[in-house]
């Protein structure tokens, strides 16, 4: 059965994308990097952002005082949640602990705490902390006086002239988690699109399965495209399962749109896939791809948002790291999916990865050997 | 044999970038439907010639024809006509034999009877395996079937049977046999003597570069006996590996 020749040349290319994505499907060690290592990053991420709802203390309660007061203040210290108390019996065992960091201060309810003179309960609650746990200190003193003036003020009936309220950001639905979760699929992006091409290629040439294929008229640019697409199916079904997972355990919140996350994705991916394909279609064996794709991949890893958020960098680095081919895709993809923005708001990013893009694939091209 | 000849080579040479020779002006014509062997020892040129004959190599100088086809004009056109086995011949491990035929199938453009080519070669049990898992007699004869998978008018195999157990030599006798008498044109190369005597029509033989006799099996003894040449040790009615076949048996060790 012969075909046109455009027919033709989608053919081979769809037969051989056929052949690449069951191979990749059956390789437990591309699954592994590809789907379960991000899936285990995820849920290390979860477990540390999603378990931190807001910040708590671990106190201990030392009442030396008898006096009904002292005792209702002691069991609303423990139903607070800015509290996690320890149930130390001894001041000196909780010294121990507190020397040990175990403990990050030490409230003290003095003998005559809750004494009753001129017609009120007074006290002085006392909190101990070590040097090294100043800042904790000073913020449990001051989380003391906060619930001390909202008693004064209920005992003595006056309205304080000056107030603070705050409030938390988590009013419009953001975790941490939500923020980091975009870094993961940019570590899902390198795995399939780096790690796993400056593995495979120089692999494949070793065995001479490449230079088999260059005795048949297949084009490098075929090869390319099939291997790209099959990578890409990968990385869709790996960012798929992270984003169940996200949601139906880590709460994660999608602002934007869908569709447009998985083009946008999709789009990064194609751009990412090109580094390695650069990277692993030139290099004849590991030993040269090896360091190349760890230059490539590195400065991707740890200055585009993996795996902290680039607004936290010096704003001289984020300039910097702006640049780095991973760093819009994983910022776009977090305005998508944190902030709702539209494709019409990603376009310094676009331009961004539409430039490397362009650069990747035309090295790429050029570098590519099947030997 | 008066038919055409579908490989024609003329004063082909190759020379490489840090100024060795590898192949110094040979000239030599395939017949269609002949086994064609290139003898030599190792580093005599014989894989460099193939290859240039294959449009995998650049040639330096000469001019190769293929079945009408210019090969440094048109290197694509050739491929489409020739079927090829390189020496090491490896494929992508976790695809099954038969994924890997349609693939291949596909490079040309074509879709492939993937059992009947399996049967061909005698691996239609190992259909869903992966090429890793064969024995290196069924890979040589699964790399056969994945060079015949578009029907080629050539096949080039280099060194098919080096490393494989006498049994499995002769098996993939019977395979080339088999499909020369398909009527397709076989170039082979090897080491071994023994081999080109038993299939080759006629041979060739390279040493440093050059074609230093070409003819059938049996004119070049002929020609090296009427020299006077007297073998140094009496020749026997049979040789040692008759002998390891006949206690061994001929079937098929895998």
């Amino acid at each position: 059965m012969k075909f046109m020749a455009s027919n033709r040349y989608l053919f081979t290319t769809w037969q051989l994308t056929i052949l690449f994505t069951k191979r990749y499907f059956r390789s437990r060690v591309a699954l592994f990097f590809s789907i379960l290592f991000p899936l285990i990053l995820l849920f290390i991420f979860g477990g540390i952002f999603g378990s931190s709802s807001g910040t708590s203390f671990n106190v201990a309660v030392i009442n030396q005082s008898q006096s009904d007061f002292s005792k209702t203040f002691e069991k609303s210290l423990k139903s607070t949640k800015l509290f996690k108390v320890s149930p130390e019996a001894t001041i000196g065992a909780a010294k121990t602990k507190l020397g040990k960091s175990e403990l990050d201060a030490i409230i003290v309810l003095p003998q005559d705490f809750g004494a009753i003179s001129d017609g009120y309960p007074r006290g002085k609650a006392n909190v101990l902390y070590s040097e090294s746990g100043a800042q904790a200190g000073s913020a449990v003193g001051s989380v003391l006086n906060g619930m001390f003036i909202g008693i004064n003020s209920q005992l003595t009936k006056i309205d304080p002239p000056f107030q603070v309220t705050s409030q938390s950001t988590k009013a419009n639905g953001l975790t941490s988690f939500d923020y980091s979760f975009t870094g993961l699929i940019g570590f899902s992006l390198l795995g399939i699109g780096i790690f796993g091409p400056i593995n495979t290629l120089p692999a494949l040439k070793k065995s001479g399965a490449l230079s088999r294929m260059r005795t048949t008229p297949l084009k490098p640019l075929q090869f390319i495209i099939a291997y790209m697409v099959s990578a890409l199916s990968a990385g869709f079904v790996s960012i798929a399962v992270l984003f169940l997972v996200a949601t139906t355990f880590f709460h994660f919140h999608m602002h934007g749109n869908f569709f447009l996350f998985a083009l946008y994705a999709l789009f990064s991916g194609i751009m990412i896939f090109g580094f390695g394909m650069a990277v692993g279609g030139w290099a004849n064996d590991e030993k040269q791809s090896a360091p190349l794709g760890n230059l490539v991949s590195f400065p991707m890893m740890f200055l585009s948002g993996v795996f902290f958020p680039r607004f936290l960098m010096p704003v001289w680095l984020q300039h910097i790291s702006a640049l780095i081919p991973l760093s819009p895709a994983i910022d776009g993809l977090r305005m998508i999916a944190t902030e709702g923005k539209g494709i019409l708001d990603l376009g310094p990013q676009l331009g961004i990865m539409g430039v490397w893009t362009v650069i990747i694939y035309t090295i790429a091209f050029r570098v590519f050997r099947w030997e | 044999m008066s038919k055409q000849p579908i490989l024609t080579v003329t004063n082909l040479s190759k020379t490489y970038d840090n100024d060795f020779q590898a192949v110094k002006g040979i000239s030599f014509e395939v017949e269609q439907g002949e086994v064609f062997g290139i003898l030599g020892p190792n580093g005599a040129g014989k894989t460099t010639t193939l290859e240039m004959i294959e449009g995998l190599k650049d040639i330096t100088g000469g001019v190769v024809i293929v079945d009408g086809i210019n090969v440094a004009e048109h290197p694509d056109k050739v491929k489409e006509i020739i079927g090829v086995q390189p020496q090491s011949s490896a494929f992508l491990d976790e695809a099954k034999l038969t994924e890997t035929l349609v693939a291949f199938a596909a490079m040309y453009g074509n879709r492939v009877d993937t059992m009947s080519l399996l049967e061909k070669v005698g691996l239609e049990a190992k259909a869903n395996s992966y090429p890793e898992k064969l024995s290196g007699g069924q890979r040589q004869r699964f790399s056969i079937a994945v060079a015949l998978v578009h029907k080629p008018r050539i096949l080039f195999l280099d060194e098919p049977t080096t490393g494989l157990d006498p049994q499995a030599r002769r098996n993939l006798w019977d395979l080339v046999e088999s499909i020369a008498k398909d009527g397709v044109t076989v170039i082979l190369t090897t080491h071994y003597m023994e081999e080109a005597q038993v299939l080759c029509n006629r041979v060739a033989i390279m040493d440093e570069g050059k074609i230093v006799a070409l003819d059938k099996p049996k004119h070049l003894i002929d020609q090296l006996l009427k020299r006077g040449f007297k073998p140094r040790v009496e020749v026997l009615a049979a040789t040692l590996e008759d002998v390891f076949i006949d206690l061994t048996g001929k079937d098929l060790r895998e």
